[in-house]
């Protein structure tokens, strides 16, 4: 094997130290790698076997853990706060949808080359946006390139004119709203209400059978390493520097002459490309996508997970996207009424209690036994009794 | 504070006048005399009897005698609804299901009404008796006989005491088109005091006429629907000047249809601008209700720089509270329904803003500077208020009944009648309106709340306590969006989701509006709230589906542009802040 050239090398140094690679590279290998084989080589009888339905569903969470990234990207280190990611994950996941949909052919309800949902429409034939989406490297490359166009057109409005803060979440909220609306229609020729469903191929692979969900499992998980890497190098380099100055102080960063529109639509950009591959892999393993992906509430979630997990560090993000959706499919099964309520107080609870996240649990818990230790040393050695002394005097 | 107290003095002679009116209105009905002619009586007995020959005489009698109590026992024998007791009483047994019982082994219960007096049968303890309908015996009516009684049935309602009845009495018989309505028509509209009644009763006439055999006759009745604006004949006039399959048109005389055509033209001119009137009354009204929404998220803005996410729900529970209200006063004080309402509006405020301290100082206070978080957690507290206004109401809607005054409309023209919710949710908004204006230009807190929004640090030293101000404002906002809800939920019905149609709207309006100045938020709510209207006529009238749904992207887009121009809304606070 080659080696990699010096300055690659640096360039791997600079994101990660090898210990942290190797624990990547662990944790990488029992998701990518194990997690499909539990599914695969063990036996359902053992207590290591994972069921079909559990490994779709962490499926689907890794895809949720992507969408996260790009909210990180955004919020944790550019101080963005996007209310409409999920108009980048749905556009990328109708991209998806509308090639799946294509390849039902005859295979529909009512075994009509055209979509079901067209044939109820009495359509006749498909609208002109609709062929181009047979070809498999379009739909992938439109899943990416719509939602970054759509962003950097938005993103370039909204960023020349600074609307930020406050004013750029409400923004993005009204736009995943008004979007919301615009897919219900039947007209906009993708579904309406009930969208795009029902699919049986995937490139020539049966959607019905689990060696394709191993695989798109499985290209998930690549696919989200892939994200994670691209987001660390985007933080740490130089360009990550003036994007974290822009969060903790934009005018600062205006008055030492950079200008912030092109690096926040740069980062805007690049966040709903990466929302973009989760919607299209989102799709083919949740079977569905319809509007109610654009509820405000939904985009507004994805905040949440990456609070959760603690904004600013992207394991964090990855974290918290696992965490939340796992709570989220235990309680709606389990405790379907209470589930508002968790979510609500957990959105208060992180916001006022836990503002860097779950990942900043182990260094609070270390700065307690920091505290903690001095005062401990301070106290004359003969006070402190060990367990059989105590025992002794009582 | 003395135009505040006229104003609400005014306000208050408008309801109490119109309680008055209600009141003595039941009165009188209640005072009827009951010694009206024992013919009465004699001929309602005799709706009874087993012979058809008397059953056509009392209907006869009844028309003769033109007394508006006979329309139940009337009505009741046409639907097959009016029963014999036992004891040779006629009842009235009631059309609707809700009503009635009905048992496991098939019985039927019911409520009845005496048919002579429309009082309930009461039982011995004194409330309505439930009767088993199987120890009845149903009043038969033939279709003939039927017939008899509906000519009967609208001239009586022509005489009828609630102006809306004698009016669409009217519009039925202009629909039936009988010549022999005419002279019925025409008395009662000599006799008529209430000029739409009137116009309702001519439109009838003229309508009946159209068909005459006369050609004077029917382009005197087309020429006089041209005058009176009779839009309910538009369909008979073109029916008259549709080209048959021939080529020709039913109406053979050149100069009627000439006149049918200047008819219809003219009233179809006249519909325009009716459709325009209420289109524009409908735009005040929803943009009032808007405005008032946008206000304390405006106000609340403004001073913390916040933005509120659970403003919507505080609209939700001034909705539930007038609700709740409404529903104690149906269970313990029914006799004084309509007055239900005068409370729910301080109730409404009082919830909201209640609701609304609690919240700013137990969470918004500790969370000082983090206007995102802010964010994010005044949602999660939105989540958790709609959960338990699910658990407590149910998740399905609710229905709240307008009181008395607020019901019905007030016609301002031929085909149009503004419904006095509307016009209430207007005059309402706009006292909102004023007050705030009086709080925040004319009073001490008004003025350090403007202090605090213009320059927090400043105001602290000079020794505003900005924490109260914050938490004041913040529940003067929420009570005014608690207020708004009261007003809403005259418009329909309540659920839990009422918070989340509006607001993305109310955020909008604060985002065009600019902070801390209420006239921006007046405009923008106006301005937004117009755009979206006429835009929906406008792209409605070609593409019908996509009129609401584009209109609000095209709403949105037009916001983007215009912030290109004006970052910071309508109207800015003038200063040096970089970080505004």
């Amino acid at each position: 094997m080659p080696m990699p050239e010096p300055g690659m090398e640096a360039v791997w140094r600079r994101l990660h130290t090898p210990k942290q690679w190797l624990v990547l590279g662990a944790l990488a290998f029992v998701a990518i790698v194990v997690v499909p084989l539990l599914n695969k080589a063990v036996p359902p009888s053992s207590p290591l076997y994972l069921s079909d339905f559990y490994l779709i569903l962490i499926g689907k969470y890794l895809t949720f853990a992507i969408l996260a990234l790009g909210m990180d990207l955004l919020w944790g280190y550019t101080g963005i706060l996007s209310l409409g990611q999920g108009v980048f994950f749905a556009l990328g996941g109708y991209c998806m949808g509308m090639y799946l949909m294509i390849h039902i052919g005859l295979e529909g309800q009512y075994k009509n080359p055209l979509p079901d949902f067209m044939v109820f429409l009495n359509w006749s034939k498909l609208p002109w946006y609709w062929p181009p989406f047979r070809s498999f490297p379009f739909a992938v490359v439109s899943a990416i390139a719509i939602p970054a166009l759509f962003a950097t057109m938005f993103g370039f409005l909204a960023f020349r004119s600074r609307i930020r803060g406050v004013y750029f979440s409400i923004i993005t909220q009204a736009l995943t709203y008004a979007l919301m609306l615009l897919f219900f229609l039947n007209e906009l020729g993708v579904g309406g209400n009930n969208g795009l469903t029902d699919y049986k191929t995937i490139g020539g692979f049966r959607l019905n059978e689990m060696s394709t969900m191993r695989g798109l499992y499985v290209l998930s998980g690549l696919v989200l390493l892939g994200a994670y890497v691209l987001c660390r190098w985007i933080t740490r380099s130089r360009l990550g520097r003036v994007l974290e100055a822009i969060r903790d102080g934009e005018n600062r960063v205006r008055f030492s002459g950079y200008s912030p529109v092109g690096f926040k639509l740069f980062v805007f950009v690049v966040a709903a490309a990466i929302s973009g591959i989760a919607g299209a892999l989102y799709v083919p393993q949740v079977g569905i996508i319809n509007p109610s992906r654009l509820e405000p509430a939904e985009s507004i979630e994805v905040a949440i997970w990456v609070a959760v997990g603690g904004r600013g560090t992207l394991h964090g993000a990855i974290l918290g996207a696992l965490v939340v959706n796992a709570l989220k499919s235990w309680l709606t099964t389990r405790y379907p009424g209470t589930w508002l309520y968790v979510l609500g107080s957990v959105f208060v609870g992180v916001v006022m209690l836990l503002p860097d996240g779950l990942v900043s649990i182990p260094r609070r818990l270390r700065d307690l036994w920091m505290r903690w230790k001095p005062k401990r040393d301070q106290l004359p050695p003969a006070v402190v009794l060990s367990v059989e002394e105590k025992e002794q005097r009582a | 504070m003395t135009l505040r107290g006229a104003a609400i003095a005014e306000s208050w002679a408008w309801v109490m006048g119109h309680v008055a009116q209600y009141l003595l209105a039941v009165w009188m009905l209640a005072q009827s005399p009951p010694a009206a002619g024992d013919e009465l009586s004699k001929a309602v007995t005799d709706l009874g009897s087993r012979d058809r020959k008397v059953q056509e005489a009392a209907i006869e009698t009844l028309g003769r005698l033109r007394d508006a109590r006979a329309l139940p026992p009337l009505t009741a024998l046409r639907q097959g609804v009016l029963y014999l007791t036992g004891e040779g009483t006629l009842v009235i047994v009631p059309t609707e299901k809700e009503k009635k019982v009905f048992l496991k082994d098939g019985t039927e219960l019911a409520p009845l009404t005496e048919a002579l007096t429309s009082l309930p049968v009461l039982g011995p303890d004194g409330k309505p008796k439930l009767v088993d309908l199987s120890t009845l015996k149903r009043v038969v009516a033939t279709n003939a006989l039927k017939q008899k009684i509906a000519p009967v049935l609208s001239s009586l309602s022509l005489a009828s005491p609630d102006p809306d009845a004698r009016k669409s009495a009217a519009g039925k018989m202009g629909e039936d088109r009988l010549p022999e309505s005419i002279p019925l028509l025409e008395a009662a509209m000599a006799a008529e005091k209430d000029r739409w009644v009137r116009m309702a009763m001519d439109e009838a006439i003229q309508m009946i006429r159209l068909a005459d055999a006369n050609p004077a006759s029917r382009k005197g009745a087309a020429d006089r629907l041209r005058e009176i604006q009779g839009s309910n004949a538009v369909p008979q006039l073109k029916s008259m000047i549709a080209p048959g399959p021939d080529g020709g048109i039913p109406e053979k005389d050149a100069g009627v249809a000439a006149a049918v055509r200047a008819a219809i033209r003219e009233i179809e001119s006249h519909q325009n601008l009716t459709r325009t009137v209420s289109t524009t009354f409908e735009l005040l009204s929803l943009s009032s209700i808007l405005m008032m929404i946008a206000l304390g998220l405006a106000i609340t803005f403004g001073v913390m720089g916040v933005i509120n996410m659970a403003h919507g729900e505080m609209l939700m529970i001034g909705a539930y509270s007038a609700y709740a209200v409404q529903t104690l006063f149906q269970s313990f004080l029914p006799g004084h329904y309509d007055w239900y309402f005068v409370l729910a509006i301080p109730v409404s405020f009082a919830t909201a803003a209640g609701t609304g301290l609690v919240l700013e100082r137990t969470l918004l206070q500790r969370l000082y500077g983090r206007p995102l978080e802010s964010m994010l957690a005044t949602w999660g507290i939105s989540l958790m208020l709609q959960q338990l206004v699910r658990s407590v109401f149910g998740a399905a809607n609710v229905d709240i009944k307008s009181p008395g005054f607020l019901t019905g409309g007030l016609q301002v023209m031929a085909g149009l009648t503004l419904s006095y919710n509307r016009i209430f949710i207007l005059g309402f908004s706009l006292l909102c309106l004023l007050a705030l204006y009086l709080i925040l230009w004319r009073s001490r807190l008004g003025l350090r709340i403007r202090a605090v929004t213009q320059n927090r640090a400043m105001s602290s030293c000079l020794g505003v306590a900005t924490g109260r101000i914050d938490a004041l404002t913040f529940a003067m906002g929420a009570g005014v969006a608690g207020l708004a809800g009261c007003a809403l939920s005259q418009l329909g019905t309540v659920g839990p989701g009422l918070g989340q149609t509006y607001i993305v709207d109310a955020f909008l309006v604060v985002v065009l509006g600019g902070v801390g100045k209420l006239l921006g938020t007046v405009a923008a709510a106006f301005g937004i709230g117009g755009v979206n209207k006429i835009l929906e006529a406008m792209i409605g009238g070609a593409l019908p589906k996509w009129g609401p749904i584009l209109s609000k992207v095209a709403v949105l887009v037009l916001l983007i542009l215009f912030l290109q121009k004006k970052p910071s809304g309508f109207f800015a606070i003038k200063g040096r802040h970089a970080d505004a």
